[in-house]
């Protein structure tokens, strides 16, 4: 019975520090290799005031718990900031330090000998009600504000607060009614670079339309598409004009786009205007002819 | 005095220099601590000696041997413990993991193959101490420091001048591009496995004939590692200038506060650097990339 009794102590101390390892890789990703030299230097702290200095024993655990944290502090300071890496060098340094200065302080710690006599007072309870009060303190923590802080470390930054994901679900919302606008839903859940080009450019629009702007300037959304697809686009761009109702400036040198939609058409040739006007007046217009056809009727 | 300080400074910062380049090729390549390095060293420093205790060859053929055995263990390794984790890009967890259950691994063998015990080389030079005028050198340090320079000056030439070389660095710097550019990506992986247990060898048998050789011995491994994070995480050239300023440092420190203390010494100097210069000396690779 004794047996099983200080088995199960020494399991639930066990237990005492891995919640301390879950706070550090658990919350925030880090890898300390010097969980052990903390316990170390907890146990010699309380170990020393109980027995060389004579304080009662609550309060060596009391001041052995602060010079721990102290020392973590320091030691996390410069590394923490740091590549990931350096946590778990730094700690194993940190490691081979402390062996060394408890080796060396004989006359303190007993060095390589042990520290022994000191009393007895880890009972079963007593490890149990520690343990639980462990857990408890670190699932507390892991739902405080400083654990979500935590979290959201390991995962690069934002923190998931409530604010944030309101404004994440105003988001998804925005990006999924833009999405029904250019008629992409079926493929809501599909990857971009898994889209046909015609598709991947209505994405695009849908993009800047997510910005809600006053005038959506679109240069050369054609380029690339076949047919049937300029088709569907000049559809689109004529449907959102008249459906959203902001201005559209497009450059464009596919004319059954220009011609289907346009309400007002300049005409650049090598960067001087030729010609401004309604598509119809722009059929017509000599110098338009001349730019795009030659002069070839003439001559005939 | 003071000289010879220096003296003693660079010789252990030598063996130190080899370690944290073996280490950092690894780093840089893989881009993960390999906390297997130390055992490894144990582990080829123990081939070494036992092939010495029976065979009674120099120090040559010994220093040969082990690095080899090195070089070959490290390349067994990789293909059982990290392969799988480089073709798949995982998280870097699991070379942590994979990495220090490795060196357990060694750990282990060598702790059963040994047992708990001391061992020392047998004498490999016949007289212990070369004298330049005032100075005194150990033999075993002048051959360490001698070799050390030789075969890190061999590894840059490697690196700088040669094709290898350049594969070597254009997979640590972008493994999927150098792959799309017809560089054997996992050859290079193991080439640079191989050539980290061969400095594993060196230098584990470097610190066998200079202090004794026991299965805990690659725990001097952190050295290494406190040299590389000085000197820069991910830099071979800052490792080597890490590793001596380091050597010089414990041997200023044993001479006046003691060898015991100086561990903690080294460690303070430590966070202080990174405090002060994070990236070390020549240092890169300082922040996760996003």
């Amino acid at each position: 019975m004794q047996f099983y009794a200080s088995l199960i102590t020494f399991t639930l101390i066990s237990v005492i520090a891995v919640t301390g390892i879950y706070i550090l890789t658990g919350l925030t990703g880090m890898f300390s290799l010097g969980q052990a030299s903390f316990m170390a230097i907890g146990a010699y702290v309380s170990g020393v005031l109980v027995v060389k200095v004579g304080l009662p024993f609550w309060l060596s655990v009391l001041i052995a718990v602060v010079i721990s944290v102290a020392v973590g502090y320091v030691v996390g300071l410069p590394t923490v900031r740091l590549r990931r890496d350096y946590i778990s060098l730094v700690t194993l340094g940190f490691g081979e330090a402390i062996i060394a200065l408890l080796n060396q302080t004989q006359s303190i710690t007993g060095g390589a000998l042990g520290f022994s006599g000191i009393p007895k007072k880890t009972t079963l309870t007593l490890a149990l009600v520690s343990a639980v009060f462990c857990i408890f303190l670190v699932s507390c923590f892991k739902r405080s504000k400083y654990g979500r802080q935590c979290i959201a470390a390991k995962s690069g930054g934002l923190l998931p607060t409530a604010k944030r994901m309101k404004e994440e679900k105003r988001g998804r919302e925005i990006c999924e009614h833009y999405i029904n606008v250019v008629g992409l839903t079926p493929y809501k859940n599909e990857r971009p670079e898994n889209l046909p080009y015609g598709l991947q450019r209505r994405l695009e629009i849908a993009r800047a339309l997510t910005c809600q702007p006053k005038v959506l300037l679109l240069d050369e959304p054609a380029a690339g598409l076949n047919p049937t697809e300029v088709k569907e686009l000049t559809e689109l761009i004529g449907r959102l004009s008249d459906e959203i109702g902001f201005a559209i400036l497009l450059i464009e040198h596919r004319l059954e786009l220009v011609m289907g939609i346009s309400h007002r058409i300049h005409v650049l040739n090598f960067g001087e205007t030729i010609a401004v006007g309604t598509p119809e007046e722009i059929k017509e217009n000599p110098e338009v002819i001349k730019a795009y056809l030659g002069e070839e009727e003439r001559k005939c | 005095m003071s000289l010879q300080i220096i003296i003693n400074g660079f010789a252990l910062g030598s063996v130190y220099a080899l370690i944290a380049t073996g280490f950092s090729l690894i780093f840089n390549i893989l881009k993960f601590s390999n906390f297997s390095h130390g055992a490894l060293m144990t582990l080829s420093a123990f081939i070494g000696y036992f092939v010495s205790v029976r065979t009674g060859w120099s120090l040559v053929p010994i220093v040969l041997i082990s690095m080899l055995a090195g070089g070959v263990i490290a390349y067994i390794g990789e293909f059982v413990a990290f392969r799988k984790i480089t073709l798949r890009q995982t998280s870097p967890v699991y070379f942590f993991v994979s990495s220090i259950t490795l060196a357990t691994l060694y750990e282990g063998i060598v702790t059963i193959w040994v047992g708990p015990n001391f061992y020392n080389y047998p004498r490999f030079f016949k007289s212990l101490v070369i004298r330049f005028g005032d100075f005194v050198i150990s033999t075993s340090d002048l051959i360490m420091f001698i070799s050390s320079a030789v075969a890190l000056i061999l590894l840059m030439l490697f690196i700088q001048k040669t094709r290898l070389g350049r594969a070597l660095r254009s997979v640590s710097f972008d493994r999927d591009t150098a792959g799309l550019m017809g560089i054997n990506v996992s050859g290079t992986i193991q080439l640079a496995f191989f050539i980290s247990g061969a400095l594993a060898g060196l230098s584990g048998v470097f610190l066998g004939i200079n202090y004794t050789l026991y299965p805990q011995l690659g725990n001097l491994v952190v050295k290494g590692f406190i040299a590389s994070v000085i000197g820069g995480l991910g830099s071979i050239l800052g490792a080597v200038i890490g590793a001596v300023l380091l050597g010089l440092m414990e041997t200023l420190l044993i001479n006046y506060v003691g060898s015991g203390y100086a561990p903690v010494f080294t460690f303070l100097i430590m966070l202080v650097f990174l405090l002060v210069r994070p990236r070390g000396i020549a240092g890169i690779n300082i922040q996760e990339k996003a």
